[in-house]
């Protein structure tokens, strides 16, 4: 190598004492300076620099594992005597009862995180069936331009009812249970992501890139996995992230109208049951609930806009 | 005005109506008037043809939420039992008939007198009760909301002894949403509702106008001073509003008024300081929602090529946010004042149950709770009507007041 080094610039006719070489090694050679671009590895990088959406990273942590464990860290069951029930009823924060006791003598602390178990399961689960089927009602719809004036026009419809109404009416007829919520949220909780999908592959389905791949004869999986899914993920995150505190907020007012099961125990059952009790005289037992509702729903909130953020690829330098 | 007279009015009314939409379709079709004349002009205008069809779309709405919540609030329901108990104990014998006769009067059952020719030659008149078919009842539900002028009896008593009915008060209603079964039993629902509407309408104007002030200024300094304090604070609080169930901020109120402040929380019609509680609460989650399509709009219209004109000309910044945004700002947000000025008449369900005024909102809860199915039936249909119709005006709105948007297809 280095010889060769010294035979060109002996041919180039170039004064050898302007040049001093060092070595050469073959390891280097190949060597980039810069790192080449991930995407994923941008999208990490973005997300681990914004201090806030770590915090809320922690929070959501802390909240999954006290649904889990926190039954098991400290649980009190209710006695069935009125007279030892009696005793222990608006109990304050205490050493013994973490979070006091409410109305009904039952530790505050066990009755929220089995609540919040199940209203985290529920969104969970709804927001999963929804994307789905948001994904491929969005993927269609972009795609087939026959569909487009009659989805148009449901969403149109639906989009003039308040779904709030919607869903009361729904849960009239069905039975209170995991499932009939369930099926109520996905019956048209899909259609914001379906026609924000529709609108995205509009816009992407145009440009250069697409066509001249389009052109040089890439199949339609190819084209929707390299050129739409990359694009997609930050909305389809976005909207992700608006579904569980909308599913938990529906959640609540569903329980605030008396339509869900009257045994299961959910966030926003003890809300509102706190809320018809002497909140005045023991606001700890509607506080405590606020303010884990509060942190659940402000994190994944916060938490999905900077992932949203982070896997946008117009952000990532 | 007597009653042949006003279904006549009402019906040639909505008859010149139709035959006016299908003149429009036609002209626009090319069917007839093909003639270039300031007539056809009139009528292909744009706007009167956009204008149509996003009343057509609104209609199918209310038609489609009428009938969804027809067949869902009229399944798996036992209204006879429900509804009879409402009007306390009947005496054993007549029970049947006076609940017959009730279910009737909802409109329910039908009856029919059948007159039977007994042996030694007298007559005796019987009455039969029959169960109306849900499609009837909900075709005459359909027309029962049509606005013509029509008579509807907005009280009506049963005497407990006799199996009496009488009408207390009769008057002519535009539209005839039914009676309350259990809630307000015998009292139409046209009569609560315009009862309860005002009492909506004049707390939720008032946090209409409060957010509005409120609002605005915030989404417009969160512009301005895009990623300084200003604005990381109110993204803060935007979020905040934005992801929290809204009952949960509802009470987190409740108890700062009721434990801190010493607040009265319960509304007392001559008191207008306990408006008050309701107004904040509610112009709380208001606010953030103007702040954030304030912003948006305003970085929008920053980036845009006539604001780097005015920048280039040297204008002061200033200059160019009061004068030249915000004028083009405002046309789009004009829209959601429109909307919440219409959506007041709703008030909100749960702050009125929370603070305890009896509005419109807040009725719908209590009457869930008495399985009132006919209220809800009301109450669910008139706050569908509203939202239908405050879109409706917020886009016809819009497209008159913004030059930018058009309506023809391509």
């Amino acid at each position: 190598m280095v010889t060769d080094i010294e035979k060109v610039i002996e041919s180039e006719d170039l004064d050898q004492d302007l040049f001093t070489i060092v070595g050469t090694s073959e390891e280097n050679i190949e060597k980039l300076d810069s790192t080449p671009y991930s995407y994923w590895r941008s999208v990490w990088k973005n997300l681990f620099h914004n201090k806030v959406a770590i915090i809320c990273l922690v929070l959501l942590a802390l909240i999954v594992f006290f649904t889990i464990f926190g039954p098991m860290i400290m649980s009190h069951t209710t006695p069935g005597n009125p007279i030892l029930k009696d005793q222990i009823r608006n109990l304050s924060p205490s050493s013994e009862y973490w979070f006091g006791t409410n109305d009904g003598a039952e530790c505050i602390w066990t009755v929220i995180w089995v609540g919040s178990r199940f209203s985290l399961v529920l969104a969970a689960v709804s927001s999963v069936i929804n994307v789905i089927i948001g994904l491929v009602v969005g993927g269609l719809w972009g795609y087939i331009r026959k569909l487009d004036p009659i989805l148009i026009e449901i969403t149109n419809v639906i989009n003039n009812i308040p779904s709030l109404l919607i869903y009361l009416m729904l849960m009239q007829i069905l039975e209170p249970n995991f499932w009939s919520m369930v099926f109520v949220m996905c019956l048209f909780g899909w259609l914001g992501l379906a026609s924000m999908m529709r609108n995205q592959i509009i816009i992407i389905r145009n440009r250069e890139f697409n066509i001249a791949s389009e052109t040089l004869g890439s199949s339609t999986s190819a084209i929707i996995i390299h050129n739409l899914l990359p694009n997609l993920v930050s909305i389809i995150v976005q909207v992700i992230s608006g579904f569980i505190p909308s599913c938990i907020s529906m959640e609540v007012s569903l329980q605030y109208f008396g339509l869900m099961d009257a045994d299961q125990v959910t966030l926003g059952k003890v809300l509102s049951e706190a809320a018809g009790k002497d909140y005045t005289a023991y606001p700890h037992t509607l506080l405590f609930p606020a303010l884990i509702m509060m942190i659940i729903t402000v994190a994944f909130f916060y938490f999905g806009l900077a992932l949203a953020d982070a896997t946008d690829p117009k952000t990532h330098m | 005005m007597n009653d042949i007279s006003a279904l006549i009015i009402g019906y040639t009314v909505i008859i010149l109506l139709i035959l006016l939409v299908v003149f429009i379709i036609l002209v626009n079709h090319n069917v007839i008037l093909k003639k270039d004349s300031w007539i056809r002009r009139f009528f292909t205008n744009p706007l009167t043809y956009y204008s149509l069809k996003r009343i057509g779309s609104s209609l199918i709405s209310v038609i489609l939420a009428v009938a969804i919540t027809f067949v869902l609030l009229r399944t798996n329901k036992n209204y006879h039992a429900i509804f009879c108990s409402a009007w306390g104990r009947l005496p054993p014998e007549t029970e049947n008939i006076i609940c017959n006769a009730y279910l009737a009067r909802l409109g329910l059952m039908d009856s029919y007198n059948v007159t039977h020719i007994l042996e030694d030659g007298t007559q005796s008149v019987e009455t039969i009760y029959v169960d109306v078919p849900m499609f009837t009842q909900l075709l005459k539900y359909y027309y029962n909301i049509f606005p013509i002028p029509k008579l509807v009896c907005l009280r009506q008593n049963l005497d407990n002894v006799t199996g009496e009915w009488s009408c207390l008060e009769e008057s002519w209603t535009l539209l005839d949403f039914g009676t309350s079964a259990t809630f307000r039993k015998g009292i139409a629902i046209t009569k609560i509702v315009g009862d309860t509407m005002p009492i909506s309408f004049k707390w939720s104007i008032w946090s209409i106008i409060l957010e509005t002030i409120l609002g605005y200024p915030l989404g417009l300094f969160m512009a301005k001073y895009k990623d300084r304090l200003v604005d990381k604070i109110g993204k803060a609080y935007i979020i905040f509003v934005d992801s929290i169930p809204g009952l949960v901020y509802y009470y987190m109120f409740l108890i700062f008024f009721s434990s801190v402040l010493h607040w009265k929380t319960i509304y007392e019609p001559n008191d207008p300081m306990t408006l008050l509680p309701p107004i904040i609460t509610s112009a709380f989650g208001g606010m953030a929602g103007i702040a954030y399509w304030v912003r948006r709009y305003m970085l929008n219209e920053f980036s845009s090529d006539y604001v780097k004109f005015a920048r280039s000309k040297g204008l002061s910044e200033n200059k160019i946010l009061f004068t030249h945004i915000l004028r083009n700002a405002i046309v789009p947000l004009s829209r959601s004042f429109f909307t919440s000025i219409i959506a007041c008449l709703v008030g909100s369900f749960f702050i009125e149950n929370i603070y305890s005024i009896g509005g419109f909102g807040g009725i719908l809860i209590k009457a869930l709770n008495a399985n009132d199915f006919m209220l809800v039936q009301g109450l669910v249909v008139i706050t569908a009507i509203i939202s239908v119709l405050s879109y409706l005006v917020s886009d016809i709105s819009m497209a008159i007041a913004d030059p930018r948007i058009s309506f023809t297809e391509e």
